[in-house]
């Protein structure tokens, strides 16, 4: 039977977790000028580049499941002082993320699985927005999806930065285990 | 965000329920023509429970915020209601995160240890939120750094942001965590659920209910409101 190992976190996986995230945070608010355009799945787009980074960054110095959905789950609380939705659409599209790639590869001493799963968190977020955009903004689905023809060139944009971000940080991460800091 | 911190805060859990549920019920109201009166309600409420002065001094910041996020939408949409709204929500967003902004973080995770809510989460949050400032710092430490070696930072030339930005700023950050972990396994820290003790206990008092209670109003009176006009 396949089964999912989980393994408990230390101090130290915490503390870079969380000092990840907060660099995220950081580094994605500059992209909160693109609130001011209703564009569906702009906002995610420009943020996948960073998550993606990050979360392999992670991945790669804590191969546990869960690490992703902490570092989101940590930089969703900084978020939840300014957007309750992102605070809960981060840490499901984690969860879902690193849920399909674990039920694939089991654990993350693959590279793969660390690639899925960082690339995947903002993917995954694009049906979320729709999701709570009508739940909560009371919008209807043709009102959140305004300009259908732009919806394609975006989801692909969306997953092509992200897994970039993954890749990159696979490469950075590399170069920081040769250096023996990502050990 | 230090600056913002006040003496006596809203209880530390009851502030962020609270905003979390003004905000989720002001977005679905964004568009009723009330909207206005519901922030200048929220205004009052932070008045009477003396948060006046830290109120003015973010609105100082927000207000100018929000009129830029609505000249933006403005340019680029060309729809004055949309506009507004977009300001709107800023301006939403900002008021109804003010409690939560104002309370010391150490006071809410005292707050959510004494719940029993996992360490895991406390810890990581209360680093999260507490090295913001401390890593910008570091953003542009690496920055300055880059500048006295003659690199500039720019997307176009990568290979120079990823060699001088990238690198440098993750080795800092390792470091940093190294470093912040050491200190807190050398204080007896650990992620066990074990019984420990809180020392400054955080308390829900009188003042906390009759927030609650006006907050519940604010909210009632919303959907009623809502409900009347459909």
């Amino acid at each position: 039977m396949m089964s999912i190992e989980l393994k408990r976190f230390s101090v130290k996986e915490i503390s870079f977790l969380a000092i990840l995230a907060a660099l995220l945070v950081l580094l994605s608010a500059t992209t909160m000028p693109l609130m001011t355009i209703t564009l569906y799945g702009l906002r995610n787009m420009a943020n996948a580049l960073f998550y993606g980074f990050f979360a392999m960054i992670a991945l790669m110095k804590i191969r546990k499941p869960g690490a992703a959905t902490l570092l989101c789950m940590f930089s969703a609380t900084v978020l939840l002082l300014m957007s309750p939705v992102m605070f809960f659409n981060n840490i499901i599209s984690a969860l879902i993320a690193e849920l399909i790639s674990l039920l694939i590869f089991k654990n993350y001493r693959q590279e793969k699985a660390m690639i899925l799963s960082a690339g995947l968190i903002i993917p995954i977020t694009l049906p979320m927005t729709i999701v709570f955009g009508m739940l909560i903004n009371r919008q209807r689905f043709s009102e959140i999806v305004d300009q259908s023809w732009l919806i394609l060139p975006i989801i692909a944009g969306t997953f092509l930065l992200s897994f970039t971000g993954a890749f990159l940080g696979r490469k950075i991460g590399h170069e920081l285990k040769k250096a023996g800091k990502l050990s | 965000m230090d600056r913002l911190q006040v003496e006596n805060p809203i209880y530390p859990l009851l502030s962020l329920i609270s905003s979390m549920l003004l905000l989720i019920s002001g977005l679905i109201f964004v568009r009723q023509f009330y909207f206005p009166w519901l922030l200048l309600a929220l205004c009052v409420l932070y008045g009477l429970f003396g948060f006046l002065k830290v109120l003015l001094r973010s609105m100082l910041f927000f207000i100018p915020v929000s009129l830029l996020f609505f000249l933006t939408s403005f340019l680029f949409q060309r729809n004055l209601t949309t506009a507004i709204q977009i300001g709107g929500r800023i301006m939403l967003v900002s008021l109804t995160a003010l409690p939560v902004l104002v309370i010391p973080q150490i006071k809410l995770t005292r707050n959510l240890n004494q719940l029993r809510c996992p360490r895991v989460v406390t810890l990581g949050m209360l680093i999260a939120i507490r090295f913001v400032p401390v890593l910008a710092a570091e953003i542009r430490q690496v920055r300055a750094a880059m500048k006295t070696r003659g690199a500039r930072m720019s997307f176009t030339s990568f290979s120079c942001l990823y060699r001088a930005f990238l690198i440098p700023l993750l080795m800092r950050l390792i470091s940093i965590s190294d470093t912040l972990s050491l200190s807190l396994e050398t204080r007896g820290f650990s992620l066990s659920q074990k019984e420990t003790s809180i020392y400054k206990p955080v308390s829900f008092t009188l003042r906390d209910a009759c927030y609650a209670c006006l907050t519940a109003g604010l909210i009632v009176t919303m959907i009623l409101a809502y409900l009347s006009g459909s």
